[in-house]
């Protein structure tokens, strides 16, 4: 079978243009990564939202990437000898919370990623969201707050040392993930209204003529 | 079988190896990790210094990651935007992650400057930037106030105001000219005359109706080409801009119809003229003057359209959900003004110009005494006087309707560039409304004068010096009332391209503050409320130019729905994205007030505002606001109201004009009635002196 040149032009330059398009897409994203000692071993634990930037009723969700410490250079998350860790979907959990409203997630691992889990969530409203990852790593019962940035380029560094709780002492930390945003200073040429705005304006509706 | 393995060509390579890399892209797309973001700075941001001489020539700024020097950066720049760094970013200090430019402190003057940064990480590859602000001076404090500088900003609504003016005027010679043309001489064709009045007025008629429309249409057309040379920066840009403003927008739609409007406008109004001049060489039939009749009737609706794509781009259709009441005030509002104007403008041009060949040439056809022109003028002045007076009753409500809709409160009436210009108008409009009535005036008297000659049998007086003299003087004062109409129309076409003070910004209310100490402290200040989600804030930036200023928030007392706070921020953005953002942090003073000094409006222009307020156990609170920033305190008084009021889309409520608005529109259709009823009277005597009353 003689395969066209326009299919194999096609073939080739589809996934490239995909490629390069989902890494500038991913260019702005950012994570909080943790350097846990939990058990007496070192885990650096990576914590964010799902395709950030992620505007208000985008679909996303907190995802967690779990890998040993390299024991040579623990503090390096990128080090040669980090391993991520498989099979933590049966013993975490996320609960998000916003604003007075909190819900339990379970997390799913992601295709052909491992060591990386996800619990994905619409975000429904422009606000601060905090992911509270639960569960039991190494035999370890832990329970890690994690709260997004509503302000961009800001992050911290923590060499510091300090207990979280029994059998989890947290060794450093690194940068943060951003809130989500509104698409109103996104949205062109007609401005956007969120679900959760359109909801707001018929119960007002309903007020008013009930009235 | 057996299969011959061939070397591959050099294309299949590249596709193979470009398809390996994208598959590698894939790959690593999951991996996720932090930015590269500024850790510690030798210049910290906020940083206030006393002397240009205590600015450090070496800026360096140590980040979470190593930075790519090829696409990294620092830019250090002045209030104006030029730039003071020497352009040699390069990586310093240890593992790569610090980075540094050196200042030319030859360029640093008493100031404020930005620190923006831009970071590609070589660990991740991903992108971060940021700015921050530093001042140098002592007077920062008060005021930044730079003599001399020229104003980067370039205003160019007056120039469309410019451009728009004769598409408005033009559309009220047509209407008027068209609208006058059918109702003025109604019925006069009963008396013979009708056909004489129209062979001598249609010359002046038909020029001003095909000029009109040209004028109409080369003006529509300047528009999207001045336009295109605001927005676009080089010439492929102006030619991209200019074909997507005609063929690419709404408003280009708009100018299509507009353009096929006044080609069909001018064609009927030039075959009007020709059916008439076959009238003229004695070919004149009943057919002709239905065509007549249908010709000018299709005048009237195109010209009616017309006016109708002026109303659905016009600042009354971005009213929110009262946008269709606002396009329908407009559309009412302007084919009044045309009836009225346009109809002033016909019997000065058509009508007095041609009184004396009218009055020769249908001498003998009525009787004498009728066909003088000051009886011509009386007739058709006395039939005006009824479409003015009613003209004028729907120009007074649609004018307070829309007033209402676009003013809020009398601050933004007196003090913002729309109510200004409004009430400019207002001022224009007053002396057209005594003329008018001193017109109605005349009508009268000559009317009681003709009745009484008309029953003495007295001889015509043409001739008379006295008489010429009279119809010179009203000509003169017609004249002054079609000048000053103009002028109405003028400040109409800057109305179109001033912003109102209601306007939408992200579904949230951004309402001034009325408050007494505006009109001295104002000038220093820009104080406005902001609301989202039905809680208030009161925002004031003090002084409102650029340098270094007090932000300040305050929440009504006693409000409990605010519930906790634990946290309140500002993010800066200069509009044009060459700046920012830049982040700051709110301080708290007490429950209500929360306040941060900072330079973070570095430099003059448009900026972007999102204040941030955390609360426990409640969604945040994000306010935004949009402002102009000036480095001279003459600017910051124009700006400041326009660019801080606004009314929510749809929540629209009762204005301190309510009441006003609805107590005038009242008087006003009460008056016009009244004057109407007067005039109706006044006709119906004249037409049945002059045995017209069928």
């Amino acid at each position: 079978m003689k395969i066209k040149f326009q299919t194999m032009l096609l073939t080739g330059i589809l996934p490239f243009l995909a490629g390069s398009l989902s890494y500038t897409v991913q260019d702005t994203s950012a994570h909080e990564n943790r350097l846990y000692n939990i058990g007496n071993k070192d885990y650096w634990i990576t914590v964010g939202s799902i395709n950030e930037p992620v505007f208000v009723d985008d679909k996303s969700g907190a995802e967690v990437f779990v890998k040993t410490a390299d024991p040579s250079s623990p503090l390096d998350s990128n080090a040669n000898g980090t391993k991520m860790v498989e099979g933590l979907e049966k013993d975490l959990k996320f609960e998000i919370s916003a604003g007075d409203k909190k819900k339990v997630f379970v997390v799913e691992p992601a295709w052909n990623d491992p060591g990386h889990y996800e619990a994905v969530f619409y975000p429904t409203v422009e606000t601060t969201y905090n992911y509270r990852l639960f569960g039991t790593i190494n035999n370890v019962t832990l329970s890690l707050d994690f709260e997004c940035q509503t302000t961009e380029g800001e992050g911290n560094q923590d060499n510091s040392t300090k207990q979280v709780s029994e059998g989890v002492i947290q060794k450093a930390q690194r940068g943060g993930f951003g809130c989500i945003a509104s698409r109103s200073d996104v949205s062109f040429p007609e401005p956007y209204i969120s679900n959760n705005e359109l909801v707001e304006m018929l119960n007002q509706t309903g007020n008013s003529t009930g009235n | 079988m057996v299969f011959k393995i061939k070397p591959l060509s050099k294309v299949t390579t590249i596709f193979l190896a470009m398809l390996v890399f994208s598959l590698f892209y894939l790959s690593n797309l999951t991996m996720v990790r932090g930015h590269a973001i500024p850790d510690r700075y030798t210049l910290e941001p906020n940083s206030l210094l006393e002397r240009s001489e205590s600015l450090p020539s070496r800026i360096s700024i140590l980040f979470s990651e190593r930075p790519d020097p090829k696409v990294s950066y620092i830019h250090v720049t002045d209030s104006e935007g030029k730039r003071v760094d020497n352009n040699d970013f390069k990586i310093t200090g240890e593992y790569g992650r610090e980075a540094t430019v050196t200042v030319n402190k030859n360029l640093v003057r008493e100031g404020i400057y930005s620190v923006s940064w831009s970071t590609l990480s070589l660990d991740d590859g991903h992108v971060a930037r940021g700015t921050y602000v530093v001042g140098v001076g002592q007077t920062l404090g008060a005021n930044t106030h730079i003599e001399n500088v020229t104003e980067s900003n370039i205003v160019y609504s007056p120039v469309i105001a410019i451009i728009k003016t004769p598409i408005i005027i033009g559309q009220v010679y047509v209407l008027g000219f068209v609208f006058s043309q059918i109702l003025i001489w109604k019925d006069i064709r009963g008396q013979g005359v009708r056909n004489i009045i129209e062979i001598i007025s249609m010359r002046k008629f038909t020029i001003f109706i095909i000029l009109s429309s040209i004028v109409i249409g080369v003006a529509a057309t300047l528009i999207p080409i001045i336009q295109s040379l605001i927005i676009s920066q080089t010439q492929s840009e102006y030619m991209k801009n200019l074909a997507l403003l005609y063929f690419g927008t709404t408003n280009g739609q708009v100018w299509m119809i507009r353009i096929i409007i006044c080609a069909i406008i001018a064609f009927v109004a030039y075959y009007y003229a020709s059916v008439i001049k076959n009238k003229t060489n004695g070919s004149s039939s009943a057919t002709d003057v239905s065509k007549r009749k249908i010709l000018l009737y299709f005048l009237l609706i195109s010209t009616i359209i017309l006016i109708a794509t002026n109303s659905i781009t016009s600042h009354s259709a971005s009213v929110g959900t009262l946008s269709q009441l606002g396009i329908l005030a407009d559309f009412a509002h302007s084919v009044a003004v045309s009836v009225w104007i346009g109809g002033m403008m016909y019997i000065l041009y058509v009508v007095f110009s041609n009184v004396f060949t009218i009055s020769n040439n249908i001498s003998g056809k009525v009787h004498d005494i009728y066909s003088q022109p000051k009886s011509i003028i009386l007739l058709i002045l006395s039939r005006f006087s009824i479409i003015s007076t009613i003209c004028v009753g729907v120009i007074g409500i649609t004018g307070l309707s829309l007033a209402w809709l676009h003013i809020q409160t009398m601050d933004e009436l007196v003090i913002s560039d729309y109510g200004r210009t409004l009430i400019i108008k207002l001022s224009l409009v007053l002396p057209v409304i005594i003329l008018g009535g001193y017109h109605q005036f005349w009508i009268s008297k000559v009317a009681r004068v003709l009745n009484v000659k008309r029953e003495n049998q007295d001889k015509p007086e043409s001739n008379n010096p006295n008489f010429i003299e009279t119809l010179s003087s009203l000509r003169r004062t017609v004249k002054i009332e079609c000048i000053l109409a103009a002028s109405v129309l003028c400040a109409a076409s800057l109305l179109t391209v001033t912003t109102p003070p209601a306007t939408m910004q992200n579904n949230e209310v951004i309402k001034n503050i009325s408050n007494s100490k505006m009109s001295s402290e104002m000038q220093h200040e820009f104080i406005s409320t902001l609301e989202t989600q039905g809680i208030p804030i009161t925002f004031v930036i003090s002084p409102f130019v650029t340098g270094f200023n007090n932000f300040t928030i305050n929440f009504p007392k006693e409000n409990e729905i605010i519930g906790q706070i634990s946290d309140a921020s500002l993010e800066f953005r200069k509009n044009d994205l060459s700046l920012g953002p830049i982040d700051a942090r709110f301080i708290k003073h007490n429950d209500t007030a929360y306040s941060v000094n900072g330079g973070y409006l570095s430099q003059p222009g448009r900026w972007d505002v999102k204040i941030t307020v955390k609360r426990i156990n409640s969604y945040d609170l994000n306010y935004r606001v949009s402002l102009n920033v000036n480095k001279t305190v003459d600017g910051v008084h124009n700006q400041h109201l326009v660019d801080t009021i606004g009314i929510p889309n749809g929540n629209k409520g009762l204005s301190v004009f309510t009441p006003m608005v609805i107590g005038l529109s009242l008087m006003v259709a009460a008056l016009s009635t009244y004057f109407c009823i007067t005039a109706i009277k006044r006709l119906k005597m004249i037409q049945q002196n002059f045995a017209l009353e069928s």
